[in-house]
């Protein structure tokens, strides 16, 4: 009988300040905090607060049988401990109840995986240290933003302790195999491998985007008649909740949905909820899977084209990773500190000019007016970071 | 189906982008089987022009074939005895006047010189002949059997209006541009009223943006239903030749191109040009075009200290113009008030990418441009410098603008007003 993991994927950037070319040189202050502050006000009251209140409900209701994981990147818990310590304080009282658990990523959000793995590795040791002190838990399960297993990933996560590897459920990885299952390969046997099944997101997105004027009502029940006929030992269900933040919680259908999910699912026998951690521990993997080949160079481009898929934002990013070196042997923190901010990989997505004439959902929350627009801020930006870097 | 279509001007004499327009739209609208006759005050013999029967409403009396060769040899018309154009004011008037040389224009005789009025934009004398324009309406609506009228531009509305009430055809109009895009908040009343009682008495109105529909259904106050938007296009055609003009080492080139007229934003121009060049000194800006702006504009380069950085051409004809697109890095159209605004289309068509205002239809148009607030002088200054510096900002531009084009074809605008005349014929 299946065992559910939901996991909710919360992920919100600061906003970048409207900086001129003419700001070069004259201002080190990047970041807006007053849009910052403004639209975490909005996002908190709207969905997150009332959101994870419904869920402490729901564990404390179905005692214990109603479990869930969260995976809250480490800006977006600054910003929280910052500007909304009441939404925080929420998320430690979800960590009490001892059915949560949250998730390990780069701290930043970033794809410091593909251009420094000592980075990639501070960043994963930043965002541990970050869940220890507010949640009192190290994760044991780990998430790569913007990429698919590899295993030169799988290696580092192992080395760095995670028992647990989610990953999207793509063919050339899974060659047919399952996908509700648990997995493990030969290359790190200790870890086990969870592939995401987009069951859910897809069924959410599709109730809320523009191109569904007639937006269905969110019901538990239809979403369940697609799930219940799934088969396997374990449904990874992510849900990434940014899309939903955006919008007036009567529009989103989202917390209707989370109040009755949990009992619905287990009016279900056989089904329970459980979290990847807890899955690691207690069901053996269902095979070994031998070593998947290497992401050919198209593959690798497809993961990452919503961050890298343009001139502009290869110019960027690759701009920024140059200048690490530079960075770490500087000897104000605070340098290192704006460097990982532009790091935040929503900078590149609002990049993404796909969105201006391809039906492709842009970034959630995008404040830019265009994606040229989004890139010529970050480069007066980085432009003036160079420059800043260069006089010691 | 036959459409009587009223214009003010018609290739190769044109003033802007009105004749352009009507010249694509009659050409596209053939190739969809309509049989158009084209009413213009005057007419000369048009080489390519095959497509429509060119009427003079100077010659109106001249009954015409319909057959298009004979109706070409009988065409020795007179044209009117001035060069009024309704989109220039009197100090632009003169300035054509002294530049132009190669166009075929007649010296206005005394009885049509323009006097400026009050109002500053319109001389009397255009109103006199708008007014002659629309006694000839009547007659050619009775003359011929058609379908449909079509009129363009407010100059035409009282002779089309006046086609309509003699034989109770569905009336059209067509509107390129209204008088608050050409006069902003000094609006000349009569052309608006003349507009207005054109709007109101047409079975349906199309606007070429949306940014024009807005105003017409705010300004104008007709019902949003009788209001189509129908985009208009740029047509590979006009690019005749591919030009490697050899470029100063370095040396970026920015460019104005158009009337150097209020509504075209040129003043925002010069203020960002001043901007830009406290950033970077490889960079020369360029003014084409004359205009009434244009002794000021001079005298503010001077005040600014532009020096060699800036360049005045004055009018430019058909090649400079596009020597000048080929040699430039940017093209910026800052304008006020802009009803589409072919020519960033055009500057695209020779790999130039584009500044616009956002206040230009042709926005609607082109999501892959840049664009900005026109009176946002530092803003422009920014995107123009962002341009210069950060090259894969062209590059991507470019590449999706490109694709952008492909979709911007007049044989689309005729099957939109195609389907417009479907509606109202059955």
């Amino acid at each position: 009988m299946p065992a559910v993991c939901l996991i909710l994927k919360i992920h919100e950037p600061h906003r970048l300040r409207h900086y001129s070319f003419f700001d070069i040189g004259a201002s080190s202050t990047y970041v807006d905090e007053a849009a910052t502050r403004a639209h975490l006000e909005i996002i908190t009251t709207q969905c997150y607060l009332p959101a994870t209140q419904i869920l402490l409900k729901q564990i404390q209701a179905h005692k214990g049988a109603f479990r869930l994981s969260v995976l809250l990147s480490g800006v977006t818990l600054s910003l929280f401990e910052h500007f909304q310590p009441e939404l925080l304080a929420q998320f430690q009282l979800l960590a009490n109840t001892g059915c949560v658990e949250f998730i390990g990523e780069s701290y930043f959000h970033s794809l410091s995986h593909l251009f420094s793995k000592p980075e990639f590795r501070q960043q994963l040791d930043l965002h541990r240290t970050k869940l220890k002190v507010l949640f009192g838990k190290s994760p044991d399960t780990f998430h790569c933003h913007a990429a698919n297993f590899n295993n030169d990933l799988a290696m580092e996560a192992d080395a760095f302790g995670f028992n647990v590897m989610l990953s999207r459920g793509i063919d050339r990885i899974l060659e047919g195999r399952p996908l509700n299952r648990e997995y493990q390969f030969d290359s790190c046997p200790k870890l086990r491998i969870l592939f995401e099944n987009p069951l859910l997101n897809d069924h959410l997105a599709r109730l809320v985007s523009a191109s569904n004027p007639l937006k269905p009502e969110l019901t538990t029940s239809r979403f369940m008649t697609h799930l219940i006929h799934k088969e396997g030992e374990v449904i990874t269900l992510p849900v990434n909740l940014q899309p939903f933040a955006d919008m007036p919680q009567e529009e989103s259908g989202l917390l209707e949905f989370l109040k009755q999910f949990p009992g619905a699912m287990l009016a279900f026998k056989g089904f329970t909820f459980d979290t990847p951690g807890q899955i690691s521990k207690s069901v053996p993997p269902c095979a070994s899977m031998s070593t998947p080949g290497f992401a050919s160079a198209a593959e690798t481009e497809l993961e990452t084209r919503e961050w890298m898929g343009n001139e502009m934002q290869n110019d960027a990013i690759q701009g920024l990773y140059l200048l690490e070196r530079e960075v770490k042997t500087h000897p104000d923190p605070a340098i290192l500190l704006s460097w990982r901010q532009l790091q935040v990989s929503d900078h590149f997505k609002y990049m993404d000019t796909r969105q201006l004439t391809e039906d492709t959902q842009g970034a959630a929350s995008n404040p830019y007016h265009s994606p040229y627009d989004a890139y010529i801020n970050y480069m007066n930006i980085l432009t003036d970071f160079s420059e800043r870097l260069a006089v010691r | 189906m036959r459409i009587l279509m009223f214009g003010w001007e018609f290739p190769p004499h044109i003033s802007g982008g009105l004749g352009t327009a009507c010249y694509e739209i009659t050409r596209a609208l053939s190739h969809h089987g309509a049989d158009i006759v084209f009413v213009v005050p005057r007419a000369e013999k048009p080489e390519e022009a095959r497509h429509v029967q060119l009427v003079a409403a100077s010659e109106s009396t001249l009954a015409y074939s319909p057959s298009p060769d004979e109706f070409f040899d009988r065409l020795n018309i007179k044209p009117f005895d001035s060069i009024l154009r309704p989109y220039l004011n009197n100090e632009e008037y003169q300035t054509i006047l002294s530049t132009t040389t190669e166009r075929a224009v007649a010296r206005p005789n005394q009885q049509s010189v323009i006097s400026s009025s009050p109002a500053g934009h319109y001389g009397h004398n255009l109103m006199a002949e708008v007014a002659r324009y629309s006694e000839v309406g009547e007659d050619l609506a009775q003359d011929d059997d058609f379908d449909l009228i079509h009129a363009h531009d407010w100059m035409t509305f009282l002779a089309a209006i006046r086609a309509k009430r003699a034989t109770g055809k569905p009336l059209i109009v067509h509107v390129h541009s209204v008088e608050y895009d050409r006069s902003g908040d000094h609006i000349n009343q009569s052309i608006f009223d003349i507009e207005k009682l054109g709007m109101q008495e047409a079975d349906h109105v199309i606007a070429v943006s949306h940014y024009t529909r807005n105003l017409i259904l705010d300004q104008y106050g007709i019902a949003p239903e009788k209001v189509s938007v129908v985009h208009n296009a740029v047509s590979r055609r006009n690019v005749e030749k591919v030009y490697h003009v050899p470029r100063p080492h370095q040396e970026k080139v920015v460019l104005f191109l158009g009337r150097i007229t209020s509504q075209k934003g040129p003043d925002f121009f010069i203020e960002a040009a001043a901007r830009v060049l406290e950033k970077m000194s490889n960079v020369t800006f360029v003014m084409a075009g004359a205009g009434d702006m244009l002794p000021r504009l001079i005298e503010r380069a001077g005040e600014l200290r532009l020096g060699r950085h800036f360049h005045f051409t004055g009018f430019l004809n058909g090649h400079d113009v596009e020597r000048m697109y080929a040699m430039s890095d940017l093209y910026v159209m800052p304008s006020a008030s802009e009803p589409f605004g072919l020519s960033p289309l055009e500057a695209m068509l020779y790999d130039v990418p584009v500044l616009i205002s956002k206040q230009a239809g042709v926005n609607e148009v082109l999501p892959h441009a840049l664009s900005v607030n026109f009176w946002d002088v530092d803003e422009i200054a920014n995107k123009i410098l962002a341009v210069l510096k950060y090259p894969a900002l062209s590059h991507v531009l470019l590449r999706n603008g490109r694709k952008d084009l492909r979709h911007i074809r007049w044989e689309v605008a005729a099957q939109r007003i195609q389907l417009i005349y479907n509606k109202l014929i059955v």
